[in-house]
């Protein structure tokens, strides 16, 4: 161990994007359908946006690493059976929720498997050879307010053996084998689906795999720190849960089309609905005069999380990798406040913020108190020359949800003074968060023309290109600090195997289904070169050589003990 | 059972809305035109290999989306999107016509294999 910890630092040849990247085939093999190929690695792109001038190549020889990280956004895990989940959405309104049912909704476990193994294989830096001390997770970890699968995402980041199904076991029950239900892409013959007739391919026992191995995760070597995501806060991640939902999601009906959906379950939903009206469908079920909706095996470990539940899911986890409460302690689970901070090192304090609006909608805002809170923070940080990074999970481009009430009818604070107000505070250099699903990497610049900080908005685990991040925090020794961003695919080959049904070849499968899913445009969710793998510079917020080579070494070295801890390789 | 469907899906945006006391909110994610121009934008300056200093902001106008940046030499990037998806995009750079084309082509084109 001592040997090890004395072992100099040396940059990785990790698989990430800078190796290789993962591309579309230029021609369809079917219909519409493409296969995925193994491309050229993409190498960092220096971004000057927010020091108004080229940096100084000199750079390269003098910068040390601050603080080397994974950001991992928007896993959505999915449990695709659970009957208060509302697939059947698709069949009438499909571009309202693109979500509400995925040809790789059985397979999100596995993808986060999968990516569990690509950090693992990061880390050290590939630009510093620091060795990866954390992982931030800017929320949606859960798709659908579900307890299981916020149990299945937590379990598999911290490591252990997670089986993707509920209900019956070894039986899927769900959309993807009802006949009636087109809208759903049906592994097993697609030829009658809306997905068959572009192309989807034909895979024997793809759910049966899904659903009856267990995935094995060897959990991430790092602590870990989460977030509200709006999936993670809501139903559906936009309406406010109800008691009927509550019951639903344990039951033993779900709808196959939408018109079941429409006349039963949405209707019992609703504020105004008759006592009448809904006598009259209870009994119209009783009499099967609702084909649309299906007999499933109930479940109780799918009931839907109330506000702290998800709180204090995070709380029931290890001490390795931690930290327990992933962020919240118990005290937030006492007072319900659901945002937090933490000292990632001495030099370096990160906020968890919650902006999900529990009234409607999927975009957020920052309530008052957060954004009263937060202010002080940075200020507190300012004084004590702490660097500090926001987590969020909604963007700049998402932060304008007015509706109200929310959190108790304060006001709502929206992007643009939000980010005037961090801004304002020159020890914050980066914000970090997801939503969209996009690679996304948004400068904002103070009015005087230089400064400001970093937007990373990471792309997700689900939708296509199914990437998170890597980044190291630099200090260039020039007055002058650089965010190094990797994109990072999971560990599953680009190119899937017929016929490979194994826990990485499910993995494999889910990137190509969801590279092929038209509803949530592909194209787009990639991000441009100068969103994936960037040298993001900005002017350095104090004289940083305040923090000494000592106190960084202390720092790397306290972190390559948690590696060397977890059986890497540091 | 056309109509039932129509009506059906009629009958389930209203009971939707009517379960949320804000419609407004109710829209899909945002940002998703502006991400798309944006990227494309980016895209294109890359691959024609444009010194960058700021990379192109977008705003949405009457038009469609307006995004400026400059050039580590100090010329404009002006990037214009008219209409809708595909979005017809031009991109300047000092002045000069660069690429002409549209959006969603540049972004499929980004992800695929070089053919």
């Amino acid at each position: 161990m001592g040997r090890a910890l004395a072992a100099p630092l040396r940059a990785a040849d990790a698989p990430t994007t800078l190796l290789q990247t993962i591309k579309m085939s230029a021609q369809p093999v079917r219909g519409d359908y493409r296969v995925l190929l193994a491309g050229a690695g993409e190498d960092f792109i220096p971004r000057f946006d927010l020091l108004g001038r080229v940096a100084d190549d000199s750079r390269v020889t003098s910068r040390r690493s601050l603080y080397y990280f994974a950001h991992l956004s928007d896993i959505h895990v999915i449990d695709a059976q659970t009957p208060a989940r509302m697939d059947a959405t698709q069949s009438l309104v499909p571009t309202l929720f693109t979500d509400a049912c995925r040809p790789q909704d059985t397979l999100t476990v596995h993808v986060l498997a999968s990516m569990v193994d690509s950090v693992v294989a990061s880390q050290t830096s590939s630009v510093t050879g620091a060795p990866l001390a954390s992982a931030l997770s800017t929320g949606d970890s859960a798709d659908n307010l579900s307890q299981l699968e916020t149990r299945w995402y937590i379990d598999t980041l911290d490591g252990g053996e997670v089986l993707a199904n509920s209900g019956a076991a070894g039986v899927y029950e769900g959309p993807q084998v009802w006949s009636e239900a087109t809208y759903a892409y049906h592994p097993e013959d697609p030829s009658g689906d809306v997905y068959g007739a572009r192309g989807y391919p034909t895979v024997p026992g793809m759910l049966a795999a899904a659903i009856s191995n267990p995935v094995q995760s060897q959990g991430l070597p790092v602590p870990w720190y989460a977030v509200y995501g709006n999936h993670d806060a809501t139903y559906m991640g936009t309406f406010r849960p109800d008691p009927t939902l509550f019951a639903w999601a344990v039951g033993d009906r779900k709808a196959a089309t939408g018109e079941a959906l429409a006349v039963n379950w949405l209707q019992g939903y609703a504020s105004d609905i008759s006592a009448a009206q809904m006598a009259a469908n209870a009994i119209r079920q009783q009499l099967g005069l609702l084909p649309g909706l299906k007999a499933i095996t109930p479940d109780p470990e799918r009931r839907l999380l109330e506000r702290t539940d998800f709180m204090q899911a995070h709380l029931d986890s290890p001490a390795v990798p931690g930290p327990v409460g992933h962020g919240w302690t118990q005290a937030n689970v006492d007072s319900g406040q659901t945002w937090w901070s933490a000292d990632l090192t001495p030099y370096l304090r990160v906020f968890g913020l919650d902006t999900c609006n529990l009234t409607s909608g999927a975009d957020g805002a920052v309530p008052e108190e957060q954004f009263t809170w937060l202010e002080a923070q940075l200020a507190q940080c300012e004084a004590e020359g702490r660097m500090a990074m926001v987590c969020s999970h909604h963007n700049s481009f998402t932060l304008e949800n007015d509706a109200t009430p929310m959190w108790g009818g304060q006001r709502l604070v929206h992007a643009e003074e939000f980010v005037a107000m961090l801004l304002r505070y020159p020890v914050c250099i980066a914000w970090l968060n997801g939503h969209t699903h996009v690679n996304t990497i948004t400068a904002h610049l103070r009015e005087t023309g230089t400064g400001g900080f970093w937007e990373i908005t990471t792309a997700s685990c689900v939708d296509f290109p199914q990437q998170q991040q890597l980044i190291d925090i630099v200090d260039n020794r020039d007055g002058t600090m650089s965010f190094f961003v990797t994109a990072l695919d999971h560990a599953a080959p680009p190119t899937w195997t017929p016929g490979d049904l194994t826990q990485t070849g499910l993995a494999s499968l889910s990137r190509e289904l969801a590279a092929n899913s038209w509803l949530s445009d592909p194209p787009r969710l990639a991000g441009s070169p100068l969103d994936r793998n960037v040298e993001l510079l900005l002017p350095a917020p104090f004289d940083l050589s305040v923090i000494t080579d000592a106190a960084v070494e202390a720092e790397q070295m306290r972190a390559k003990a948690q590696l060397l801890a977890h059986g890497g390789a540091a | 059972m056309k109509r039932l469907v129509m009506g059906t899906a009629v009958s389930l945006a209203a009971v939707a809305l009517t379960a949320c006391s804000q419609v407004a909110s109710l829209t899909p994610v945002g940002g998703s035109s502006l991400t798309s121009v944006r990227n494309a934008a980016n895209d294109v300056l890359v691959q024609q290999q444009v010194p960058i200093l700021v990379a192109p902001q977008c705003t949405a106008v009457d038009t469609g989306f307006t995004c400026v940046g400059s050039t580590v030499d100090g010329a404009e990037i002006l990037v214009t999107a008219e209409g809708t998806t595909p979005f017809a995009l031009s991109i300047s750079v000092g002045g000069s016509v660069i690429f002409e084309g549209n959006a969603t082509d540049v972004l499929e084109s980004a992800v695929q294999e070089a053919s």
